[in-house]
């Protein structure tokens, strides 16, 4: 079942000459279950498709749904409530809130949709026993490493009922092996039914997708399915 | 996959939790900054202890039924003290039922004839107590050695009488025994004297066993029992009633008809209250008005942390905005920030308050001089209105920030925590604060149409207008964005410090606002101040009567037809030799009268005072009582006046007419001329109600007129006055010493005459008038006022713009830059701020000044240009210099931090 479709997605940033088409006529369907990498040069519009998929760039034309649920029209705050209950986002610089702990920091899209705190922790807990760093629960930010922080941010990303998420260059302030991490667990989520959207620059992390969309200027000029092994991967070829 | 079942979503859409996410996270981000959210907390909490403290000094000045009880009754049921009336009139405002209500809560009907001694008037079945009063005459050491014989106030009462306990504390030492005695604290402190100290006095030397203190205690009082050598001629004053029968209103009314003011325990307990005196009268009004500016200030200061601070949190909140979080949780967030600084900040300030003003109370009230003090009388209105405002001006100060805040794109905000200015639109919030401040200008000038406002019409009064001072101050404020956006536009052709700051002025609108609109609010206290003050001097020149010339000495060579004349001769050598002149003596003739104010020229229904009638303001409403009258010719005139009469007046003169300088003794060309017979001028002299069985007879009068409302006179021609059976008498002796005299030479000048025997003398007022430094005091404490504020504001801009500082070092910017940048944003927020503050401050004071401010403001309206030239240009000047010394001139290079 798709959960991203985007169809004819077309964003074009200023008028005239100083006109920019960050997205060009941009068509793609994500399912269920599917990791999808989105690579190109920089100002391709990788990060423009990903803010658009999240409901975080308005003023695009064409046609987005997200788990069944289209985004034309939505004001700001029914784009707030997609994030918060399908959508879960993940950040090159993890973006966590450091007044928060660890466990708050992934409850919080459920605490911002007025979830049973009860229940909202519970499922904070289950997110980070997937991601391996239950241990961490009661820790502040300042005391957990980068790829930790990240792995937080990926629980953050995926408790509830998430069924997208979207990554932009999670790996980015990471080490390779921390880096190599993260892709794992993303595979794993993938695995388990989440639909990923990965936007990255290194082709290693790309190789982790199950395709691989190629943008430049806005347009899509390459999709491939990938197949790779996980295990040959994880040997840092 | 872990899968939450539906039953976890909340219950209802609005499920209320607390603490919610946004209060958990605003509470600790106040946790995350504890230094800025506790120096807004303290901000905030300062003006908050302030308006405490103040409201109940101020309430604390007022009694409350019981404690005016205990004060002026004692143990007694009653009081009865002789009338004391002007004319046959009191001067005392009347109440709905005919009565006239003094001060005091005495109560006058109509007095059927003179005054009568109280215990004529003592109705049946009550014990007395009588209290004696008297003067007496005690020698006062001076500073330079000589004694001054100076008449107090003697009363004759058992002060340890359990009859009246209540109504004096014993502040120090012990109740006489033998021929000792008490004093009041006011005479202990003139006197220098203190408890074991003697004072000397012509009927012995006796010791002060104590000091008494109470609110109704003013004046320099000796107190003796009635046994005691002191008390030998005291004449009745007061008699006190004691008894179970309540004294009545009918028994009041009775001791009228005797010619005797009464008044009674239970009439006091049970008089209508006012709430505007309960919560401290006038000085509410005073405490509020500057509390409420105070508040404003504190505002803006608070708006320009908060906006820094939700700056700062632009990348958070975007966070928050791309994990879900509603525009309205955002902006709860922003919004609980400042309602917990807020709170802490009013909680803290309140108990600060509450044990200042407790402090207040009883350091002023060891004092008994510049403000009594009843008792600590704290009034939960006026507690309300310091926490109100305290929160008020934390929720007013997050206005604009939570309103930014919901503007906030999620994903720029996360990709680029700086964001670009907006660009700056009609202020049409400050418009309608403005417009909002119209309607409370409207509102006030309903309420005040009526001249004596009810005390709930006088409180709403307070409250319009502290709504035009925050209206007029705030909505100012809100419009200046347009005003810092053009001076950026200035900025191309300016050096490149200056350049660097009017464009960071611009792109930083939102702390910059708040800044310049602390200062504003501190240079339109200032303002306000100066011109109210200004004013008041001018209004204090204009209606002051001075009996000399500032160049003259009056000395009395007979006070009145039937005393015994002095030799003046001593006296005058006296004057020469001490002020090293070789005066002009002048002798004047006097005459045994008094000008009767014509009814026309009184002041109607005791509206005294009221600035816009003539005839109400002071000395004019007090009557002509203190004028003399001279009998002579044009020399002695033109030695009087201190200049040449005028044609007129010499004709008018010689023609018969009386001159005088009492407006409101002319009307329509006339004057009411009491003639007092020789053996009258005494009785007269100690009591004006003696008067009233004169009959004025009318007579031509001209109005003279007076440089510098110098000399209360009326003159006459002997040939007048003989007309008039005038009892005339060598007056005065005029002593022109051809310069003016100083403060010390003045005191001087009393001791020495006061060692001849010479006790009334008229001396030249100070030149060195120690009021006019005053304005300039003001100014000074404004000075600091808002260089306080404008270096706080700029170290929280300084401390914003590390990462542009950071960014020019790496480029290769001089070190003093940054010393240049500073100096300059400094004078530019202090110069807009006070440009703009000092014209508000004098238009608040012109807009306030209809509204009969009586109370805190005497009618002159003067702008005092020089103080304002100082605080538009000096202050940024010194502001800027000072600047440029503290600030470091290089900063180690700092990693980009986000």
């Amino acid at each position: 079942m798709s959960v991203l479709q985007l169809d004819a997605v077309t964003r074009i940033y200023g008028a005239g000459a100083s006109e920019v088409r960050a997205l060009d006529d941009v068509t793609l369907t994500v399912d269920e279950g599917d990791f999808v990498a989105i690579m190109g040069p920089s100002g391709s519009g990788k990060s423009t498709l990903l803010a658009i998929a999240g409901g975080l760039d308005q003023g695009w034309t064409g046609s987005v749904t997200v788990a069944g649920h289209p985004l034309q029209g939505l004001k700001r705050d029914a784009l707030a409530r997609l994030r918060r209950r399908h959508v879960g986002y993940v950040f090159q610089d993890y973006n966590l809130v450091p007044t928060l702990n660890v466990i708050e920091n992934v409850a919080l899209p459920l605490e911002l949709d007025r979830t049973d705190p009860s229940w909202a922790r519970q499922s904070a807990r289950a997110a980070l026993k997937r991601l391996g760093i239950a241990d961490l629960a009661g820790r502040r930010l300042d005391q957990i490493s980068g790829g930790q922080r990240q792995r937080v941010a990926i629980a953050r990303a995926i408790v509830g009922d998430r069924k997208l998420v979207l990554a932009d260059e999670p790996t980015g302030a990471l080490d390779s092996a921390t880096g190599d991490d993260v892709m794992q667990r993303l595979r794993l989520l993938a695995d388990d039914g989440v639909a990923v959207v990965l936007v990255t620059h290194e082709a290693r992390h790309a190789g982790w997708a199950d395709r691989i969309v190629f943008l430049r200027d806005g347009r899509v000029v390459d999709s491939t399915r990938v197949a790779n092994d996980p295990a040959v991967l994880l040997a840092g070829a | 996959m872990f899968k939450m079942p539906d039953a976890a979503r909340a219950s209802s859409p609005r499920a209320r939790r607390f603490p919610s996410v946004a209060q958990r996270l605003a509470w600790r981000d106040v946790l995350a900054h504890r230094g800025r959210s506790l120096l807004v907390a303290v901000l905030i909490g300062l003006p908050v202890a302030g308006v405490v403290a103040g409201v109940t000094l101020a309430a604390s000045g007022y009694p409350t039924p019981q404690q005016r009880v205990a004060r002026q009754l004692g143990q007694a049921q009653a009081s009865l003290t002789p009338g004391n009336v002007y004319g046959d009139r009191s001067l005392c405002p009347q109440t709905a039922n005919g009565l006239s209500l003094c001060s005091d809560e005495r109560r006058l009907v109509k007095l059927a004839g003179p005054p009568a001694a109280p215990s004529s008037a003592v109705p049946p079945g009550y014990r007395t107590l009588t209290i004696s009063v008297g003067r007496a005459k005690v020698q006062r050491s001076l500073s330079d050695g000589q004694k001054l014989p100076t008449e107090v106030l003697l009363k004759v009462v058992d002060a340890a009488s359990p009859d009246v306990a209540g109504r004096w504390d014993l502040a120090a030492g012990s109740y006489p025994t033998g021929a000792s005695v008490l004093v009041s604290r006011t005479f202990s402190r003139d006197f220098a004297k203190g408890v074991g100290d003697t004072i000397e006095t012509p009927k012995g030397v006796f010791t002060i066993a104590g000091v008494l203190s109470s609110p109704t205690l003013w004046d320099a009082t000796v107190f003796a029992s009635p046994n005691h050598p002191l008390a030998v001629g005291a004449a009745e004053d007061e008699v006190l009633l004691f008894g179970e029968r309540p004294f009545t209103m009918m028994d009041v009314a009775a001791a009228n008809q005797a010619g005797v003011f009464a008044y009674g325990r239970q009439l006091l307990l049970t008089s209508p209250r006012s709430l505007y005196d309960d919560l401290g009268g006038q000085w509410f009004t005073a405490t509020v008005l500057i509390g409420s500016l105070a508040m404003v200030l504190i505002t803006f200061v608070a708006g320009s942390a908060f906006a820094i601070g939700v700056r700062s949190s632009r990348r958070q909140l975007g966070l928050l905005g791309a994990v879900g979080a509603p525009t309205r949780t955002l902006r709860r967030i922003t919004l609980w920030n400042a309602i917990w600084i807020a709170g802490l900040g009013t909680l803290a300030g309140l108990a600060v308050g509450l044990v200042g003003g407790a402090s207040a109370v009883a350091a002023v009230a060891t004092t008994d001089r510049s403000y009594p003090i009843w008792g600590l009388n704290i009034t939960p209105g006026g507690v309300a209105i310091a926490a109100c405002l305290g929160i008020a001006s934390g929720l007013l100060a997050a206005i604009a920030p939570t309103h930014w805040v919901g503007k906030v794109d999620a994903l720029e905000a996360v990709r680029s925590p700086e964001g670009q200015a907006p660009p700056a639109r009609i202020p049409f919030g400050g418009l309608i604060v403005l417009a909002l401040g119209g309607v409370a200008y409207a509102a006030a000038t309903v309420l005040a149409q009526e001249r004596r406002p009810g005390s709930v019409r006088r409180a709403l009064i307070t409250a319009c207008e502290a709504g035009i001072v925050v209206a007029l101050v705030l909505g100012t404020v809100l419009c200046l964005a347009p005003a810092i956006s053009g001076l950026a536009r200035l900025a191309p052709r300016r050096p490149l410090a200056m350049r660097v700051v009017l464009r960071d002025l611009d792109r930083h609108r939102g702390r910059v606002v708040p800044a310049v609109g602390a200062v504003l609010t501190a240079a339109t206290l200032a303002s306000a101040l100066m011109t109210l003050t200004q004013g008041a001097l001018a209004a204090q020149r204009a209606e002051r009567v001075w009996l000399v010339h500032p160049m003259h000495v009056l000395l009395s060579a007979q006070d009145g037809p039937t005393a015994q004349p002095r030799d003046l001769t001593a006296a005058a050598n006296a004057v020469d030799a001490l002020l090293g002149v070789t005066a002009t003596s002048t002798k004047l003739v006097q005459g045994s009268v008094v000008l009767e104010v014509p009814e026309s020229n009184r002041c109607p229904d005791q509206e005294f005072p009221n600035r816009e009638d003539w005839r109400c303001v002071w000395p004019v409403a007090m009557g002509g009582a203190d004028y003399q009258t001279v009998v002579g010719g044009p020399s002695e005139l033109q030695v009087l006046l201190g200049r040449v009469p005028t044609t007129a007046e010499t004709d008018a003169l010689a023609s018969g007419v009386v001159l005088t300088t009492q407006r409101a003794a002319v009307a329509d060309g006339q004057v009411l001329v009491l003639v007092i017979p020789a053996d009258r001028s005494e009785a007269i002299a100690e009591n004006e109600g003696e008067q009233t069985a004169i009959k004025p007879i009318p007579h031509a009068g001209l109005l003279m007129s007076v440089p510098d409302g110098v000399a209360g006179w009326s003159f006459m021609s002997p040939e007048t006055a003989k007309k008039l059976g005038i009892v005339t008498y060598p007056g005065s002796l005029v002593l022109d010493v051809g310069r003016r005299v100083t403060a010390d030479e003045n005191d001087r000048l009393q001791a020495r005459l006061a060692s001849l025997g010479v006790q009334n003398v008229a001396l030249p007022r100070d030149p060195n008038r120690p009021e006019e430094p005053i304005v300039w005091a003001v100014l000074g404490v404004a000075t600091l006022l808002v260089l306080m504020v404008a270096g706080l504001t700029t170290a929280l801009a300084v401390a914003d713009g590390v990462r542009d500082e950071s960014t020019l070092a790496a480029i290769g910017a001089p070190p003093k830059l940054r010393k240049a940048t500073t100096a300059a944003h400094l004078a530019v927020v202090v110069f807009l701020g006070c440009v703009v503050g000092s014209a508000v401050g004098v238009a608040l004071v012109k807009v306030l000044n209809q509204f009969g401010f009586e109370h805190l403001y005497t009618g002159a309206f003067a702008i005092p240009w020089t103080h304002l030239a100082v605080l538009i240009v000096g202050v940024p000047a010194v502001g800027a210099a000072v600047a440029w010394v503290v600030t470091p001139a290089s900063k180690a290079l700092a990693r980009r931090r986000d």
